[in-house]
C-alpha cells in the first residue's frame, strides 16, 4: 500500500491506490480495503492527507489525497535495502 | 476528518452526480449508501470512490454491470468498515456498551401488566395465568423493548461524532445475544417432588409446556421480537440519525451557497 502511494505521492487516493495494489497482487482489492488501510496508515503516522475540491466524476464528492511522511519514506528505504541485501546474497542459479 | 470543501463546488458537483442524473438509484442503493455513510469518518472518500469506480465500470461494461459492481463493493465494505472502527476506536465499543446498559435500564421500567413474565409456578402458586394475560404481557413488554431499542439507537448515534452506526451495532448485537433470556415459559401446573421412604426429598421436577397453545403464540412473537426486531429497531434509530445529519449537512451547504450568491 505504501509503495502504491509512493508511486503517486501527493495525488494518490483510494481508487487509484486500489488499482495499483490490485495490479501488483493480481487480485482485486475491495473499495472498503482501499478506504480502511490508508486511514490506518494515516493514524499510525505513515501518511498525511488533504481533501480536494468536489469532483463531478465522484458525484460532487471530494477526494482524499495521500502523501508519504518522512517516517514512511524511511520504512520504504529500509525495506528496499533489506530486499536488496536478501536478493544480493542469493546464489546465481544456473551457473557452474 | 471532515472535508473542507466549498459549498458552491459541492452543489455544482452534486448537480451532475452520474447516479442522480441517471435516476436509477433504487431504494436498496440509497439504503446501502446510508449504511456506508454511517460506518465511516469520511463518507466523501468512500462514497466518492464507489461512485467513481461505478462510472468506470459503467463506461466499460454498461450500467447493469456497474450497479452490480457498486452493490458488491458496498456489501463487501460494510462489515470491514464496522470492524475497522470497532478495533481501532475503543470509544465506539464503550458507547455501544453504554447504549446496551441504557436499554436494559429502560426495558426494566416497563413491567408486564399482569406480571406473567416473573410469576413463579410451583406448589405455592398452582394457578396458571390466562392465555390472554400472557399475550397482553408479551405484547406490552415486546413493544416497550422495541421502543427502548429505537431510542437507544438514536441516542448513541447522536452521541457519536462520526461512524454513527458502529456503536448502535454493538448495542444491537448485545441485545440479540441476550434476547433468548426473558422468554416466557409456561409450566404445566405445580412442580412435583419425589420423596424417599424415610421422607427425604429425592428430586423435584417441572413439566414445561413447550408446545402448548399457551406458549406457542408468545414464543412465535417473542423470538422474532428479541432476536430480529430488537437489533433492527436499534439500527433503524441509528440510521435515522445518520440520515438526519446528512440532510442537515446538505442544507447547510445549500444555505451557504445561497448566501454567497451567483458570482
Amino acid at each position: 500500500m505504501l509503495v502504491a502511494v509512493a508511486r503517486h505521492d501527493g495525488s494518490a487516493y483510494g481508487l487509484l491506490v486500489r488499482q495499483v495494489v490490485s495490479a501488483a497482487r493480481g487480485q482485486e482489492l475491495s473499495v472498503g480495503a482501499a478506504y480502511t488501510t490508508p486511514s490506518r496508515l494515516e493514524a499510525t503516522g505513515l501518511l498525511t492527507s488533504h481533501t480536494t475540491e468536489p469532483l463531478p466524476v465522484r458525484g460532487g464528492r471530494s477526494r482524499r489525497e495521500y502523501r508519504l511522511t518522512a517516517a514512511a519514506r524511511e520504512v520504504l528505504a529500509a525495506e528496499r535495502e533489506r530486499a536488496g541485501r536478501r536478493w544480493g546474497a542469493e546464489p546465481q542459479w544456473g551457473q557452474a | 476528518m471532515g472535508s473542507g470543501v466549498s459549498a458552491r463546488a459541492r452543489a455544482a458537483g452534486s448537480a451532475i452526480d452520474p447516479t442522480n442524473a441517471a435516476g436509477r438509484v433504487g431504494a436498496i442503493d440509497r439504503t446501502l449508501e446510508l449504511v456506508l455513510a454511517g460506518l465511516v469518518q469520511d463518507e466523501d472518500e468512500l462514497l466518492g470512490n464507489l461512485t467513481e469506480g461505478r462510472a468506470e465500470v459503467a463506461s466499460a461494461q454498461g450500467e447493469r454491470a456497474a450497479r452490480r459492481w457498486w452493490r458488491g463493493q458496498a456489501l463487501r465494505a460494510a462489515p470491514r468498515l464496522a470492524w475497522h472502527d470497532l478495533v481501532h476506536r475503543p470509544t465506539m465499543l464503550l458507547l455501544g456498551l453504554a447504549g446496551f446498559v441504557l436499554w436494559a435500564w429502560m426495558a426494566s421500567l416497563a413491567p408486564a401488566p399482569f406480571g406473567t413474565d416473573v410469576q413463579v409456578y410451583d406448589s405455592a402458586h398452582p394457578v396458571l395465568p390466562a392465555v390472554s394475560h400472557i399475550l397482553w404481557d408479551t405484547a406490552v413488554v415486546g413493544i416497550a423493548r422495541l421502543a427502548a431499542a429505537a431510542i437507544v439507537g438514536v441516542a448513541i448515534a447522536a452521541l457519536a461524532r462520526w461512524a454513527r452506526l458502529v456503536p448502535t451495532l454493538v448495542s444491537a448485537a448485545l441485545m440479540a445475544l441476550i434476547s433468548g433470556g426473558p422468554a416466557f415459559y409456561v409450566v404445566y401446573g405445580p412442580g412435583v417432588c419425589a420423596f424417599s421412604d424415610n421422607g427425604r426429598l429425592e428430586e423435584c421436577s417441572l413439566e414445561f409446556g413447550a408446545w402448548s397453545r399457551d406458549v406457542v403464540v408468545p414464543v412465535v412473537w417473542q423470538l422474532p421480537t428479541m432476536i430480529v426486531l430488537l437489533p433492527l429497531a436499534t439500527a433503524l434509530g441509528g440510521l435515522a440519525v445518520v440520515a438526519w445529519s446528512r440532510r442537515r449537512r446538505v442544507q447547510a451547504s445549500v444555505r451557504l451557497f445561497a448566501d454567497l450568491g451567483p458570482t
